[in-house]
């Protein structure tokens, strides 16, 4: 537990800062700018390697065949990481930026992918980049409906830290005027290509409550001054964003935040700084800083400050919370009524649906679009109308697959392979990202037994769907299906990809958010009820998960907060 | 000069690349050396390859490629051991099927002879002949020849164009 007083006498010039910010992903990049730019002496401690923009892509600009195995990955590597071969992203060309299974083990009490990127950036540089606003109806529903806690904060409070967030990282998108989605900030939107256009015309004229429209992102389509200053340039549409990109084209804390915040001359970055614990001082009531265990030689030292930012991504988060124990909270940090690990949520991506499409054959697209089309939920948005609770944003996109595919004629020789060589039909792909319901019952905890190579316990998974996942996933199949039908589609085939929690990397919760600090962890502020400077930003803030992909709610979220804390040096 | 000597002296249609510490050979089937399939499976495998898919006007054919010589190398670092053995004994199969034939050398027969082999084996519904063909119509297509002369490739497309009509002989994008 540590001895205050002892700690107190360990400060000294090189260690103190106004604020430290734990992590450095797309949340803590934000802090740490935001901080920054208001002259705030602030820390950051990542515990990956340091990974530099532009420095650090080997891959960046690799034609595909250059790879010795064109994408896949050898057997033992897949055989040795069976959680991260489940990710999609997770190849020969991508494979240095994610954890490998055996380097962090953790617990699964029940099943649970636990995909992680462990450098400066974070999952920053290998996330999905598909960025909506929560629509006020995320925010009203769980309270609502009944199926959590009142978020204590509206649409309309954090709206204008969409915008700040939203001009700096471009957001590229339409202006659709929905309420269920609303407006971004957007530089010219992504084009449809004809089959995706025709089916969401179909969609837009066969139901009044459901708009099929271009997904939004954050790649620069038209870079602002605002962007060129971050040395970032348009995107190029390679879509090879996973391995990090040379013209800065996608948002991330590498391109962005991290340079930005280092140019106002107030950052300082340690890498291979594993946080241990926040350090809690029952005499001010307040964290003076945290314990750091070095990745690579394993010695501890501690850095202090006035105001803490805790942004190691959900899981690691609510890690550092219940591994921060003192005399005053032995069961984490503000933990008075068991909440901190408990009411975690994640977004329900099972349902998936194939589909052939065989209009619109003349036409063909150019380049590879890193978005797809999104049909904002329709479920439940004005009251609870359906038979499960929350709602699911829909997405889908359509291609037309080569050497690939099944053609006619001869199975062999020079026909076989000129019609290889051709575009075949279009190939439609719909997918939904569907809300799960936080419950006490999902949680994460502290191994009593097992600490990692620092000393830190290994934290333990228990998260599981539950029967209104399964609810909502067949409502979503019979939806998507009839919607794929009425648009002309043949060949229509259900999905239920079982996957575990965990892979859709949208882990919610365990640190969440609400005006009673006996059923939540953070104020409105995200600031901990009871040890009031120390914020927590990221996704284990969220009370609910909403339908919408979390990035640019967590970086409004952590701008908005910032704001606030800055008002301890006014 | 035999095989030996010519990987040993590197010829101009072979380049030796190192991705992530990992030595590959690029080259054409009929320069290399195989470890993994025996010579006479890998020479049968680079044929089949080549009826497969032969050479046309546009683009090359499997052998000039390096279908074999690259499925010598990516079959056994990515197949679970199981289907690494699924494989050859395919192999085996389409093999003996050709020499119960009549077969000798596959690369060197006649078009009319390789069109009969090849019936012979499409129809002969043989067990794991789809994965050998799906293997081969990788190794081909992922290939920079693959990707860039039967394909098209476009390393920077600088942006997305969402409806570009499409001509009778246009090939399809190849990512």
């Amino acid at each position: 537990m540590g001895n205050m007083k002892e700690h107190h006498s360990l400060k000294n010039e090189t260690n103190t800062f106004q604020a430290i910010v734990i992590g450095s992903g797309i949340s803590g990049g934000w802090v740490a700018k935001e901080l920054c730019d208001k002259g705030i002496g602030t820390l950051m401690l990542e515990r990956g390697r340091d990974v530099r923009h532009l420095r650090d892509y080997p891959t960046a600009t690799t034609d595909p065949w250059e790879f010795s195995y064109r994408g896949d990955l050898p057997h033992d590597i897949k055989q040795r990481n069976p959680i991260a071969s489940r990710c999609y992203a997770f190849e020969d060309a991508t494979e240095h930026f994610f954890v490998k299974d055996n380097e962090h083990p953790y617990i699964q009490e029940k099943p649970f992918d636990w995909i992680r990127g462990y450098q400066l950036g974070g999952r920053s540089l290998i996330w999905a980049r598909q960025t909506q606003r929560w629509s006020r109806f995320e925010f009203e529903k769980p309270a609502r409906d009944g199926y959590s806690i009142k978020w204590p904060i509206t649409y309309d409070e954090l709206a204008p830290w969409y915008s700040h967030v939203e001009k700096f990282v471009g957001i590229s998108g339409e202006r659709n005027g929905l309420d269920v989605l609303p407006d971004s900030e957007v530089l010219s939107a992504w084009e449809m290509n004809k089959a995706e256009a025709s089916i969401a015309t179909s969609i837009n004229e066969g139901y009044a409550d459901r708009h099929a429209v271009i997904g939004r992102c954050a790649h620069l389509t038209e870079p602002q001054p605002i962007h060129q200053e971050q040395g970032r340039g348009k995107c190029q549409a390679r879509n090879l964003c996973y391995r990090g990109c040379p013209y800065g084209g996608y948002f991330s804390s590498n391109s962005g935040t991290i340079p930005w915040a280092e140019k106002t001359g107030n950052l300082t970055i340690k890498t291979d700084a594993v946080v241990h614990s926040i350090l809690y001082d029952d005499e001010s009531k307040k964290a003076i800083g945290v314990k750091v265990i070095d990745r690579l030689t394993k010695e501890e030292s501690f850095y202090f400050s006035d105001i803490v930012f805790l942004n190691a991504g959900s899981l690691n988060s609510n890690l550092v919370l219940l591994n921060s124990v003192s005399d005053r909270f032995p069961n984490g940090l503000s933990n008075d009524h068991d909440v901190l690990g408990r009411y975690m949520a994640f977004h329900h991506y099972r349902g998936s649906l194939t589909a052939t499409y065989n209009k619109d054959l003349d036409s063909y697209y150019s380049g590879r679009r890193p978005t797809s089309i999104m049909i904002p939920n329709f479920r439940n948005v004005k009251k609870q109308d359906a038979d499960f609770q929350g709602g699911y944003m829909t997405f889908y996109s359509t291609s037309r697959k080569a050497w690939n595919r099944k053609v006619e004629g001869q199975q062999y020789g020079v026909d076989y392979k000129r019609e290889l060589s051709k575009p075949g039909p279009w190939s439609v792909y719909m997918m939904m990202q569907g809300e799960t319901i936080p419950k006490k019952t999902n949680r994460v905890y502290l191994s009593p037994t097992e600490v990692d190579e620092w000393g830190v316990p290994l934290i333990t998974t228990s998260i599981d769907y539950d029967d209104n996942d399964e609810r909502m996933l067949r409502d979503f199949l019979n939806e998507g299906k009839q919607m794929l039908e009425s648009a002309g589609c043949d060949m229509i085939s259900e999905h239920d990809s079982q996957q575990a929690p965990g892979l859709d990397i949208h882990t919610m919760g365990g640190i969440r958010m609400g005006s009673d600090p006996t059923t939540s962890m953070v104020d409105k502020h995200c600031r901990l009820h009871h040890c009031q400077n120390v914020y927590v930003t990221d996704g284990a803030c969220m009370s609910s998960t909403g339908v919408q992909n979390p990035s640019l709610t967590y970086m409004a979220l952590s701008a908005r907060a910032a704001e606030h804390a800055s008002a301890t040096f006014k | 000069m035999n095989r030996r000597e010519t990987i040993k002296n590197l010829g101009a249609g072979s380049l030796l690349i190192t991705v992530g510490g990992f030595s590959f050979y690029r080259c054409t089937d009929d320069v290399y050396v195989p470890h993994f399939f025996e010579q006479k499976e890998y020479d049968f495998l680079s044929a089949f390859a080549e009826c497969l898919l032969p050479t046309s006007e546009d683009s090359p054919g499997a052998t000039e490629v390096g279908v074999a010589s690259f499925l010598d190398q990516y079959v056994p670092a990515c197949y679970p051991p199981k289907q690494q053995q699924m494989l050859k004994s395919t192999l085996q199969s389409l093999m003996k099927i050709y020499l119960e034939d009549g077969g000798q050398t596959l690369a060197k027969e006649s078009v009319d002879k390789k069109n009969d082999l090849m019936e012979l084996i499409e129809s002969s519904k043989i067990e794991g002949y789809k994965p050998l063909k799906s293997a081969v119509l990788f190794a081909y297509f992922t290939s920079q020849e693959g990707m860039t002369k039967a394909l098209r490739y476009d390393p920077v497309p600088g942006e997305y164009k969402g409806d570009v009509p499409l001509g009778e002989n246009d090939k399809a994008w190849a990512i």
